[in-house]
C-alpha cells in the first residue's frame, strides 16, 4: 500500500494540498506514505484525463480531485483502453497484440506580444488514435490519447500483418465531443510510420507543422480546455459537440455560428495556433450552450460598441483567459500580430456620468470579469473560486433570463453585474466598485436584485 | 432574395473574432518585366492616436490619423524569383489599445505549394479521416 501510494504521487504528477506551512509549497513525491504528515492531502487536477490513463501496467485515475493507481499486472491483466464509455482500464489481453506510445503534435506557442513561439512538441491530449492495417486502410481498434500524450491499445490482427497508428483530431467521448474538420468535412488525420503487428509495439507519432494537420491538432487541445472547463466549473458533463473548422489556406473568416467555429488559415492570417482566439470563439459557443446572448453580431474592435455586442466579446475573451489561465489576448498575422493583458489594461467608459445603457469597450468588459475573479473578493476560505463565480453567472443568472428593466434591453454587463452580487453577496461591494466605477468609470449602480451596496 | 442571402451570410458570421479598427487594401501594378509597384491603403475606422503603415520592410507613421483618411504607402519590387509575396500591414494605436491587421499580395506567377498527399480511412462509425503520411 505504502508502494502504491508513493508511485500514485510520482506517476499521476499530483499536488499536495498543504494544510502546515512550507516554505516554497512544494510535495517530496518521493516521501513514504507513513512519513506522510495526516494534513497533507494528495490532489490531482480535476480537469485531467476524464478517461484515465496508463502509466506501464499502472492504472491512473482522477477522480473529483483524488488520485488513485491501480496495479494491474497484480490481476493478472494489462492497462489498456477498454471501450468509450469507460476508458483506460485494467483488462485482459487474451490473443490480442497491445501497442503502446505517445502522440504528440508541434505547436507554435503564441507569445504575449501576438507573435508565435518556435516550435515545440505538445501532447495531442484528448486525439483519436487508431490502429489501422495498411492494406485496406481498415481501422482495426481506436481509443484516445491521455492527457499526456500516452495510449495503449488492444487490437487483433494476424501477426506480421503491416499496421500503422493514425491520430485524428476529433474526441467523440461525451465529456470532450470535438471534432476538428476540413473543408470538406473530414476530420483531420496524421498517420505514423508502419510495423509489423506483434505481441509488444512501441509507436510514436509526432503531428508535424510541415504536414499541415499540426494545427489541427493544436485546435482540438484548446477545444478539450473548453470542455474541460464546462465540465469541471459549468457542471455540464455531457457538453453539446462542438466542431471545429479550419484549413490551410482557409479564407472563411474565424467567427463562431450554430455550434461550428470557423478559423482563418491563410498566409497573411493563420488562427491554427492561436489558442487565445480560438478559445475566444469557444466562449461564443459557451454562451450558445450554456447562458445566453443577445448580441447583434458583427465587427468589433475595441471601440465603444452595442453593450450587447461588448458584453458578448468581452466575455468570450474572458473566457479564454480562464480557460489558460492567463489575462492575455494574442493574434498573430503576418504583420507581427499583437496582444493584449486584460490584467494590466486599463479601458474606462468614455462617459462616468453616463448611463449604464452606453456604449462601451468589450476591453471593459473582459478587464472587469478578469478583476472580479482574479481579485477574488469575497475568498476568505482558501477555495479559489474567483473565475467559477463569474462563469457561472451564465448558467445561474444570465441563462434564466429574468433581468431587471435596467441598461438596454438583453444581456449585457449590467446584468452579468446584478448576477455576479446574487452569486457572492454584498461583502465585496467596496472592492468591485474599486473595479468597475473607480478605475473603469462605469456608472453600474449597484443595486441589483441581491440589493443594494452600502 | 439578394437581401435575405445578405442577411443570411450576416447571420452566419455572428460572433467574428476582434479585429482592428483600420481596414487595408493591399495592390500592385506591373511596371515591364520583372518590376512591380505595390501600394497598401490603410483607413482608420476611427480617430487614432497613431497609424503605423508598414509594406515590404518600409514603415510610415502617421500621429493623430483621423477616422476615414486614407494613408498610402507604396513600394516598387523587382522580382529575383518567378514570384514574391510581399507582406503589408497596420498597426493602430489608441491610448493603450494596439492592434494591428495584415495581408499579402503575390507578385509574378504564384508558387503552388503542394499540400503532402492524404487519403480517406473510415471510423467505424462512418466518421471519414483525412490522413496525411510522412
Amino acid at each position: 500500500m505504502r508502494a502504491v501510494l508513493a508511485l500514485s504521487f510520482a506517476l499521476l504528477a499530483c499536488g499536495s494540498e498543504k494544510k502546515t506551512g512550507d516554505d516554497d509549497g512544494s510535495a517530496d513525491a518521493s516521501v513514504e506514505a507513513d512519513a506522510m504528515p495526516d494534513a497533507f492531502v494528495p490532489t490531482c487536477d480535476p480537469d485531467a484525463d476524464p478517461y484515465g490513463r496508463c502509466v506501464g501496467d499502472m492504472l491512473a485515475t482522477c477522480t473529483a480531485g483524488v488520485p488513485g493507481t491501480i496495479d494491474c499486472t497484480g490481476m493478472g491483466k494489462v492497462c489498456a483502453w477498454q471501450d468509450d464509455t469507460v476508458g483506460y482500464a485494467c483488462v485482459d489481453l487474451a490473443n490480442q497484440f497491445l501497442v503502446s506510445g505517445t502522440v504528440s503534435y508541434e505547436d507554435k506557442p503564441p507569445m504575449n506580444d501576438g507573435s508565435l513561439g518556435p516550435i515545440a512538441p505538445h501532447p495531442a491530449r484528448g486525439a483519436r488514435v487508431s490502429v489501422v492495417l495498411d492494406q485496406g486502410s481498415t481501422v482495426l481498434a481506436s481509443a484516445t490519447v491521455a492527457d499526456d500524450g500516452t495510449y495503449r491499445l488492444r487490437y487483433t490482427t494476424t501477426a506480421g500483418d503491416m499496421v500503422h497508428i493514425m491520430a485524428s483530431a476529433q474526441s467523440p467521448l461525451p465529456a470532450r465531443p470535438v471534432t476538428v474538420q476540413t473543408r470538406q468535412k473530414g476530420v483531420h488525420g496524421f498517420g505514423g510510420t508502419s510495423f509489423a503487428a506483434a505481441a509488444a509495439t512501441t509507436s510514436d507519432v509526432l503531428v508535424t507543422d510541415a504536414s499541415g494537420k499540426s494545427e489541427a491538432f493544436n485546435i482540438l487541445d484548446q477545444l478539450v480546455g473548453t470542455m474541460d472547463k464546462i465540465r469541471v466549473v459549468l457542471g455540464d458533463a455531457t457538453p453539446v459537440p462542438l466542431t471545429a473548422q479550419w484549413a490551410v489556406g482557409s479564407t472563411d473568416g474565424t467567427y463562431y455560428d450554430q455550434g461550428a467555429i470557423h478559423l482563418l488559415g491563410q498566409a497573411s492570417d493563420d488562427d491554427g495556433y492561436d489558442d487565445t482566439v480560438i478559445l475566444h470563439e469557444s466562449g461564443h459557443y459557451v454562451e450558445d450552450t450554456q447562458g445566453r446572448s443577445d448580441s447583434p453580431g458583427g465587427s468589433h474592435d475595441g471601440s465603444p460598441t452595442d453593450p450587447r455586442l461588448a458584453w458578448s466579446e468581452g466575455f468570450s475573451t474572458y473566457w479564454g483567459m480562464v480557460v489558460r489561465g492567463a489575462p492575455h489576448y494574442m493574434d498573430s498575422n503576418a504583420n507581427g500580430g499583437w496582444g493584449y493583458d486584460a490584467d494590466t489594461t486599463v479601458t474606462a467608459a468614455a462617459m462616468p456620468a453616463g448611463t449604464m445603457s452606453q456604449d462601451v469597450s468589450e476591453d471593459m468588459v473582459t478587464e472587469d470579469l478578469w478583476d472580479l475573479g482574479d481579485g477574488k473578493p469575497n475568498d476568505d476560505d482558501g477555495v479559489d473560486d474567483g473565475h467559477a463565480a463569474v462563469l457561472r453567472v451564465q448558467v445561474d443568472y444570465l441563462k434564466p433570463g429574468v433581468f431587471r428593466n435596467v441598461g438596454v434591453t438583453g444581456v449585457d454587463l449590467v446584468d452579468a453585474l446584478d448576477g455576479w452580487f446574487i452569486k457572492v453577496g454584498l461583502p465585496p461591494c467596496a472592492e468591485a466598485r474599486g473595479i468597475i466605477t473607480t478605475t473603469r468609470t462605469f456608472p453600474y449602480d449597484y443595486a441589483g436584485p441581491a440589493g443594494a451596496c452600502p | 432574395m439578394k437581401v435575405l442571402l445578405v442577411v443570411l451570410m450576416l447571420a452566419g458570421h455572428a460572433h467574428q473574432k476582434p479585429t482592428a479598427p483600420v481596414a487595408i487594401e493591399l495592390t500592385q501594378r506591373s511596371l515591364g518585366g520583372t518590376d512591380y509597384e505595390v501600394t497598401l491603403a490603410a483607413r482608420p475606422t476611427r480617430d487614432v492616436d497613431s497609424l503605423e503603415l508598414r509594406l515590404d520592410g518600409r514603415i510610415d507613421r502617421v500621429v493623430r490619423a483621423r477616422a476615414n483618411v486614407i494613408h498610402k504607402l507604396t513600394v516598387r519590387v523587382h522580382l529575383v524569383d518567378a514570384s514574391q509575396d510581399v507582406v503589408g500591414g497596420a498597426t493602430v494605436r489608441i491610448g493603450n489599445l494596439r492592434r494591428n491587421v495584415a495581408d499579402i499580395v503575390t507578385l509574378g506567377t504564384p508558387k503552388t505549394r503542394p499540400l503532402p498527399r492524404s487519403q480517406i480511412v473510415t471510423m467505424p462509425d462512418g466518421t471519414k479521416v483525412e490522413e496525411v503520411r510522412p
